[in-house]
């Protein structure tokens, strides 16, 4: 998990030094939100804690949040539930989204853009390429990504016992909406 | 080392053959001022022809263009990619990135999937083995549908180039992509994507590959923009290219009729046409297509080529038929070397001879003089060229020697119509009978061959104007006046000179075996006659000839019939049972052929000679259609469309029915026409021309429409379509609900008949109470006990009171007219009943004296009583209870506001009861029941007897 942080910050260190002028956006409080719409139960959690990069200079982007930090379901056994059971989150902490955009767009100027991110989806430990199409305004020293997409839980091995299987749906329904700061590593 | 050695080896020849030129046709105006730009084209299986353009997209029919909507009415979009899918749905690509599917509409609707369109445009669909639908951009790399996602195969998963120009699955379904950096095979190993990369190292001709072909055997053809064609295997993925060095352009699209058979389009240096196994290649379109911008190059499903270029709309032309002008003297007759490689024409001035690698015909020398009226090319080589009048002359043409064969050589007339030959025999057809010869190739060699004359029935010494060797070594002639005669290989002569209908068939001018074996005639009138047994029989189909015209026949390559006239060349598909006509659609315009003008299969091409133009005749390899692709399009209820593809069952007062329908015939689409049959309507065909069938007040019943289309007037077996659908019947001729209304008038008979039952019975019972009760009024009155009382009492009145005495016979007298008057009724006015009770009283009150007292209290007195039921009752309070000084009773009859006329008396039981019997209520009871529905109340309560009779 490091791994990519790292791939995507060092050329973030050298940058400035070949284009003088490379910047990066950031989040640390990005909302990410899903919902299980099943038969017999509709399920909801948020986190607040979304922590994003995305890199304009050549569309790379990482995404990550920690599975503890969602909050909401219906009960706090079903949170339980929903980190011991299906996720695993002492074993996988965290799911994430790295990759580029596919669009040739310069984020660092003022507009609204449609994107599509390319990258692999993380989830429960299991490696999905996706492709997931975003909003993105960017306006001064903020940019503003909305997004939704599903996420099969099949896809990412996340095995639903029988017993609950009509109150937990087959694909979850995924939103984010992220606040990204404007910032320029110093040389 | 093995590349440029091939190379070296494939050095393209660049000479083709003749130079004719495909007949196109343009098709670029769209209407209301506007011209096609098209970018891509595309046949759909039901043989519809989709357009993209500047526009959008178009449907084409063969004569007009109909723009397709999109749903959400996009418009001004450039299409640059349409496919069908193995579902046969229809896919749109457009520059923007945006993919839509027409619906059954007819409409284009967005396709959108979760990740999005793509940026860029599209430049193909695909869809392979596995069935994932894959589609190209320029500039995104590939996309393909797998399971619930798309994914991409962009650079970082190894594809070397981001602009795809072409996207094809190979016969395989393996998926391959042209682009900057040569081509790649695309797929998935399991989850992973699986990306095989080939580029100029591995021997394309270029790093850029423009166009991509399979073929039928799971290879690929590619199309460099520099270096030409090649063809990859796509088991073994070698390279071999095919046209090195390449003598066009920038390879912009390839399409095929046939195994090795190429059109290979550039964008503006015109269009080549090779074989790809010889590479041969023939640049008779090169020049007319320079700088025109070809975008896309097709074979559709007739054998028709299609040219997709921006400036020139899109232009079709059938590849079967090429031309050439010439400058010839009145050409009569043709052959070929049996390589193809050299043509010979004789004229009324010689014969002239051409080679591929010619310009023009040239005469040649030593047959200027020479009226050539046929030619025959044996098996040796030599040419027999027959002339009109000079005998038969035969040529070396190696070395020129030539020898004239006239009456010295035995040959009894000189006007030499048809030679036909086989082996070392030659068969000459004079005016004057027929002449063979054998040893035929030693002719040159040795001066002292001689003709011998054939003395066959039938033959004699009339014209013979035509001959033929079939397959099985049987020589045929046709004669004048006298049908077919033929020298069987066995040395049997026979003739067939009747009609089916029994008339002679007279003049034959032309006779071919077909690929069946049948042999065929036409004669003098323009008819065309095979043979059936011993019978000449005319053809099923009945050729585009005016009567009167020669039709010349031949057989090409695979079997067909040609026949060819002056409207065009009809050809007779003896196995399918199918006529293709081809006339000026195809170029095959006014012209005048030869009979000996078309000559025989060699290569697969054969030549045609005209006053004009010399014409070359391809046979394809492979099924094309031969009749036009038949389509119903619309179904109309009371000009209200309806889903006619879901809807099947109409009611009954839907039955005014617009059929429209469509055929496809893009080889000739201005002479479609339709024959349409209402199946349980129709009782035959009913021909048509304007795409449309109407049907009104149909009654109800099942019909299948059936719509067939031909393009010359022969409907053998056209292609049909067929729409099933029922037209209900209305409510009232439905089984079920006569059924349910039968069954309602029985149940109203039973019912009523019931009724009246009842009815007739309660009046039987009314009756029979009627006649008890009058029976017991009388019994009580004159029961003995009563006369006895009532003669005791006048005892003593007539020696006391004789005047009272008086007074009470006469009111027993008027008691008893009472009885007698109102016996037979069945109601009487309460106050008659009310007098009749008065007297009864009256009786009473002497008989007891004070001791009972009748105390009528009655009001409304317009009410109706059962006659003596206030008697009957008076006379039951009577009889059953004491009436003494002590005890004196008084009965009291009164009403009530319910109209209920009440008779009451205090209980006063007699201490020994009288016998009852039981009849005198009871019977009042069942009288009342049957004239009114309120019951007769009968109360003993508070020591008062009461009884309630209701008002009548």
């Amino acid at each position: 998990m490091k791994r990519w942080i790292l791939i995507c910050l060092l050329p973030v260190c050298w940058l400035p030094y070949l284009t003088g002028q490379a910047v990066l956006w950031r989040t640390t409080d990005g909302v990410i939100a899903f919902t299980s719409d099943a038969p017999l139960e509709l399920i909801e959690a948020r986190s607040p804690q979304m922590q994003g990069v995305i890199k304009p200079a050549d569309g790379g982007f990482a995404f990550s949040v920690e599975m503890r930090t969602f909050q909401g379901f219906n009960s706090a056994l079903q949170r339980e539930h929903f980190n011991e059971n299906y996720m695993e989150s002492h074993k996988y902490p965290k799911a994430t989204f790295t990759g580029r955009i596919i669009e040739q767009v310069d984020l660092t100027q003022d507009g609204t853009y449609t994107v599509r991110a390319k990258g692999i989806l993380t989830v429960h430990g299991v490696e999905h390429e996706r492709i997931i199409k975003s909003t993105v305004v960017v306006k001064g020293t903020t940019l503003l990504l909305t997004s939704a997409f599903t996420v099969p839980l099949a896809e990412h091995r996340i095995s639903i016992p029988h017993v609950v299987y009509q109150k937990i749906a087959e694909e979850i329904q995924v939103s984010v909406e992220a606040r990204f700061q404007r910032t320029t590593p110093k040389p | 080392m093995r590349i440029p050695l091939i190379l070296c080896l494939l050095v393209a020849a660049v000479v083709g053959s003749y130079a004719q030129r495909l007949h196109f046709r343009t098709y670029q105006d769209v209407g209301a001022d506007k011209l096609l730009e098209p970018s891509c084209w595309l046949q759909r299986t039901d043989g519809s022809i989709w357009i993209g353009d500047q526009q959008g997209l178009w449907l084409f029919n063969g004569l007009q263009f109909t723009p397709v909507a999109t749903s959400d009415s996009l418009t001004g979009k450039r299409v640059t990619a349409l496919y069908e899918d193995p579902q046969a749905r229809l896919w749109v690509g457009y520059a923007h990135g945006g993919i839509y599917q027409l619906d059954r509409q007819q409409m284009a609707t967005p396709w959108q999937p979760e990740e999005g369109w793509p940026a860029a445009a599209i430049t193909g669909f695909a869809t392979g083995a596995a069935g994932y639908l894959w589609w190209a951009t320029y500039g995104e790399g590939v996309y393909c549908r797998r399971g619930d996602h798309v994914y991409q195969f962009a650079q970082d998963d190894g594809l070397p180039a981001l602009d795809i120009y072409a996207i094809r699955a190979d016969a395989q379904g393996r998926i391959v992509v042209a682009h900057d950096s040569g081509i790649s095979y695309l797929g998935w190993n399991k989850d992973k994507k699986s990306i095989i990369n080939l580029t100029k190292a591995d021997g394309l001709p270029d790093d850029i590959i423009r166009a991509l072909l399979p073929d039928a055997h799971g290879g690929c053809w590619v199309g460099g923009y520099e270096g030409g064609v090649a063809h990859v295997d796509g088991t073994t993925r070698t390279v071999t290219p095919v046209a090195a060095p390449w003598p066009g352009g920038t390879v912009v699209g390839m399409a095929s009729f046939g195994d090795n058979d190429l059109w290979v389009a550039t964008d503006n240096d015109g269009i080549y046409h090779g074989n790809a196994q010889k590479n041969t290649w023939e640049t008779n379109e090169v020049a007319a297509w320079k700088n025109t911008n070809i975008q896309q190059i097709s074979a559709d499903q007739e054998g028709n080529l299609w040219v997709t270029c921006k400036r020139q709309g899109i232009a079709s032309a059938n590849v079967r038929w090429a031309f050439e002008p010439h400058t010839l003297p009145t050409p009569q007759c043709v052959t070929t070397t049996a390589d193809g490689h050299t043509i010979w024409v004789g004229t009324a001035q010689g014969l002239f001879a051409k080679d591929q690698t010619d310009g023009e015909f040239r005469a040649v020398p030593g047959t200027e003089s020479l009226n050539i009226i046929s030619i025959y090319r044996d098996d040796q080589g030599q040419l027999w060229l027959g002339t009109f009048g000079d005998g038969c002359y035969v040529r070396d043409p190696q070395t020129g020697r030539q020898r004239q064969l006239n009456e010295k050589a035995g040959l009894g007339n000189g006007n030499i119509l048809s030679i036909c030959g086989r082996g070392g025999n030659v068969w000459l057809s004079t005016l004057g009978g027929v002449y063979a010869l054998s040893d035929a190739g030693a002719v040159l060699a040795q001066p002292g061959a001689r003709f011998r004359a054939l003395d066959a029935p039938g033959l004699g010494s009339s014209f013979i104007y035509c001959s033929m060797v079939d397959s099985r070594g049987n020589v045929w002639w046709g004669t004048d006046g006298k049908g077919l005669g033929v020298m069987y290989a066995d040395g049997r002569y026979a003739n067939f000179a009747r009609h089916e209908n029994g008339d002679a068939v007279g003049t034959v001018y032309s006779l071919a075996q077909d690929g069946t074996g049948t042999i065929w005639a036409s004669t003098e009138a323009g008819e065309v006659l095979y043979l059936d047994g011993e019978l000449l029989r005319v053809a099923p189909f009945s050729p585009n000839v005016h009567k009167g015209q020669f039709v010349s026949l031949r057989t090409d390559a695979a079997g067909t019939l040609l026949m060819t006239h002056a409207r065009g060349v009809d050809c007779w598909h003896p196995k399918a049972r199918q006529m293709v006509h081809y006339n000026g659609a195809v170029g095959l315009g006014d012209f005048q052929p030869a009979l000996n003008g078309l000559s025989a299969a060699v290569q697969g091409s054969q030549y045609l000679l005209s006053d004009a133009y010399w014409v070359r005749y391809r046979t394809l390899d492979g099924a094309y259609r031969q009749t036009p692709r038949t389509q119903i399009t619309s179904v109309a209820v009371f000009l209200q469309p309806v889903d006619f593809a879901t809807r099947t069952s109409f009611g009954h007062d839907e039955n005014n029915l617009v059929i429209g329908f469509m055929g496809y015939w893009f080889t000739d689409p201005e002479h479609i026409s339709f024959q349409y049959m209402l199946e349980g309507f129709d009782q035959d065909w009913i021909p048509s021309d304007n795409r449309q069938a109407v049907y009104s007040n149909l009654p109800p019943g099942s019909y299948t429409f059936r719509v067939r289309a031909s393009a010359n007037g022969f409907f053998g077996q056209a292609d049909e379509a067929t729409y099933t659908f029922r037209i209900a019947k209305p409510l009232w001729q439905r089984v079920w609900f006569v059924v349910l209304a039968l069954a309602l008038v029985a149940a109203a008979i039973a019912a009523f008949m019931r009724r009246r039952e009842r009815r007739l019975q309660r009046e039987a019972a009314l009756v029979r109470e009627k006649i008890e009760s009058q029976f017991q009024a009388l019994k009580s009155q004159i029961n003995p006990h009563f006369l006895f009382n009532a003669f005791n009492t006048l005892v003593s009145l007539v020696e006391e009171q004789p005047k009272q005495a008086v007074a009470y016979i006469e009111k027993l007298s008027d008691f008893y007219r009472g009885i007698l008057q109102y016996r037979e009724s069945e109601v009487v006015p309460l106050e008659e009943e009310l007098r009749l009770l008065r007297d009864y009283a009256y009786l009473l009150e002497h008989r007891f004296g004070d001791n009972f007292k009748l105390d009528i209290q009655v009001s409304a007195a317009a009410r109706k009583v059962v006659p003596f039921t206030l008697q009957l009752l008076v006379e039951n309070a009577v009889k059953h209870n004491v009436i003494s000084k002590q005890q004196p009773l008084t009965v009291r009859i009164r009403t009530d506001a319910d109209g209920y006329l009440w008779v009451e008396n205090p209980r006063q039981p007699k201490r020994t009861q009288e016998p009852s019997t039981g009849f005198g209520i009871a019977s009042i009871q069942s009288q009342y029941r049957l004239l009114t529905s309120r019951p007769v109340v009968v109360d003993d309560a508070d020591g008062v007897f009461r009884v309630g009779i209701p008002g009548v």
